[in-house]
């Protein structure tokens, strides 16, 4: 939660900054954008590399939740057309198109990387769209878990915090549905994790 | 998208060789870069006026779907976690 907090206060630091007119002429900041993104997917390997409790977590995970992740990017992208529908309802002409919708909701909760993936690929209008959907996604079921244990079963819990199932919602999971759901939580958001930046890029490349 | 997914799986394996051997501050490296990206991302819009207008558009179609993708998913798993546990009792 401390680090939502700190990246959400940097994103709106960098829009206050360039509102008072302080932002320098003449910035790269795509040059930045891209090294800086670089950085940040090869961080994000280093630290599931390292992470050694990752094969152990594995070794305790009953074979019956292997699919869970996939349950949530399937469940997850349905959603997406339907909140598509929705947007094609409201709009006459519609801001987003069904790919950025669909590569929006492939962010699963992780909308640091989705993100900044969108801001290089689609620009600043769709990458604040994933920004606030994914972090947006945290907060509700961050608020929601016991509804959701109660309406959706344990599992799914697990599901809607999408790829934070291994670190900001895992304790609203062990609180709704019991410690023994914690490995199978970690590996769902550890699987959902590795997931998010293929499956970003994958609807990016069919643009 | 190549270029992605060899950074990401040069990450994971210099992680693993890496384990046990030298404590890297991967989380501290991660926050940091990802508040410069979303700082620039924010330096973006601040300075683009028609995204600013854009602002209450694009909180309605995040609300949108942030709550029907988190809908769609705890279906789905109520549907198939359910079945399954039937199965298993039959």
């Amino acid at each position: 939660m401390r680090d939502s907090l700190i990246i959400v206060g940097c994103f709106i630091a960098g829009v206050i900054v360039a509102v008072a007119g302080f932002m320098p002429e003449g910035l790269p900041l795509g040059d930045i954008t891209t090294w800086g993104l670089y950085l940040l997917l090869f961080c994000v390997g280093l630290g599931l590399g390292m992470d050694e409790t990752f094969f152990r977590t594995v070794k305790e995970i009953p074979l019956s939740s292997l699919l869970l992740p996939l349950y949530t990017v399937v469940g997850s992208l349905l959603g997406g057309l339907a909140a598509w529908f929705l947007v094609e309802l409201i709009y006459s002409t519609p801001p987003v198109t069904l790919l950025d919708t669909a590569a929006v909701s492939s962010g699963f909760g992780y909308y640091s990387l989705s993100s900044v993936f969108l801001d290089e690929a689609r620009g600043p209008f769709i990458a604040t769209i994933a920004l606030a959907a994914n972090l947006l996604r945290e907060l509700l079921t961050l608020l929601f878990a016991p509804l959701i244990r109660k309406g959706f079963g344990p599992f799914s819990v697990i599901s809607a915090g999408g790829a934070t199932s291994m670190d900001t919602t895992l304790p609203a999971v062990v609180a709704n549905s019991g410690n023994a759901y914690a490995a199978v939580s970690v590996y769902h958001g550890f699987v959902l994790t590795v997931a998010v930046p293929f499956i970003v890029t994958f609807f990016i490349s069919l643009y | 998208m190549l270029i992605t997914i060899l950074i990401l799986l040069g990450g994971f394996l210099a992680g693993l060789l890496l384990q046990g051997r030298v404590k890297l501050p991967t989380g501290v490296i991660t926050l940091v870069s990802i508040c410069l990206l979303l700082f620039i991302l924010g330096l973006e819009i601040g300075s683009n006026r028609q995204l600013l207008g854009n602002l209450p558009s694009m909180g309605l179609i995040a609300l949108l779907v942030a709550v029907c993708t988190l809908l769609g998913s705890v279906t789905l798993t109520k549907f198939l976690t359910r079945r399954k546990k039937e199965e298993h009792g039959a």
